[in-house]
């Protein structure tokens, strides 16, 4: 799993192996806080599914019709 | 907090729903196995360091001598999840007590002019978790439970999560612990799916750290007329 993920506009740092959650914030293996918002690797995984997921079709809108 | 009176309590032990039985419940008991790890340099006192921890949980109750009741368990030496809380009836949010347990004594008492009793005692098997009913359901169709926001897990901390399906009509019924970061739970993430169901049961299953989602419920597909299911999550 990549280290970020783009979903809905949003960019989201992956937790990586080795790395700690303490519930609310992301710690990298050095111990450093990461900032922005983050996510687990099955998270990710929901996002990118739902990212592929083809959007329904536009439906045209009549103008005048009878 | 203030001073409170015991006055109600629900008990679900494996697939059977025990409160209206029970009239006692004993201290859960948790007690660490002390090691002596005194050293030269110790300065003249002992030093402990805390090993093993274990939990025990005594109960008492009136006799129901039905073939499918409770009692009969102590003969398979089978661990189930025994859950506690102090509301009856239970509802989504109660705090809860979860402890996979075996029975280890299930005696009763034949004396002449007094009701039928008698008192259990369980071992725990695992972790004692402190939770949430996250679900109390009676089912009909399949569907999803109101999400409860009870946080996000660490990576050093674990989900438990207890199923009792303590009435069953039907085929089938796969019951899962989804999460999200939003209570509309537009994007659900399965976390925990328990084994399928087609009787009464109960299950207990764990899933490790870190799951960043805060919000939680219960999704169930059912196959049949009715059945009814407790969920209990805890993170811990």
């Amino acid at each position: 799993m990549s280290k970020t993920l783009k979903f809905r506009g949003k960019t989201y740092r992956v937790i990586q192996s080795g790395e700690h959650f303490d519930g609310k914030h992301l710690f990298d293996a050095g111990g450093n806080k990461v900032k922005g918002s983050v996510i687990d690797v099955e998270k990710a995984a929901t996002y990118e599914a739902l990212e592929a997921k083809p959007k329904p079709a536009r439906k045209l809108k009549m103008k005048g019709g009878r | 907090m203030a001073k409170e009176a015991i006055t109600n309590a629900s008990i679900y032990y494996g697939a059977h729903n025990v409160s209206s039985l029970t009239n006692v419940i004993g201290g859960l008991a948790v007690e660490i196995e002390v090691q002596d790890s005194t050293t030269f340099g110790s300065g003249g006192w002992k030093e402990s360091l805390g090993s093993l921890k274990a939990a025990t949980w005594p109960f008492e109750g009136l006799f129901d001598g039905a073939s499918a009741g409770p009692h009969p368990d102590i003969f398979t030496g089978a661990v189930a999840p025994v859950t506690v809380s102090k509301t009856n009836p239970i509802a989504a949010g109660d705090l809860a007590w979860m402890l996979n347990c075996l029975k280890t004594s299930d005696a009763d008492s034949h004396v002449l002019g007094e009701l039928h009793k008698w008192t259990w005692n369980f071992v725990g098997d695992g972790t004692m978790a402190r939770g949430i009913c996250l679900d109390t359901q009676a089912l009909s169709a399949t569907g999803s439970g109101t999400g409860q926001q009870h946080g996000a897990v660490s990576s050093t901390q674990t989900l438990y999560a207890a199923l009792h399906v303590v009435a069953f009509n039907g085929t089938s019924l796969d019951v899962k612990i989804q999460s999200d970061d939003n209570s509309g739970f537009t994007s659900a993430t399965d976390r925990i799916t328990f084994t399928q169901a087609t009787g009464v049961t109960s299950q207990r299953s764990t899933l490790a750290g870190a799951i960043t989602d805060d919000w939680w419920r219960a999704d169930w597909t059912f196959v049949g007329t009715s059945a009814t299911i407790v969920v209990f999550i805890g993170i811990q």
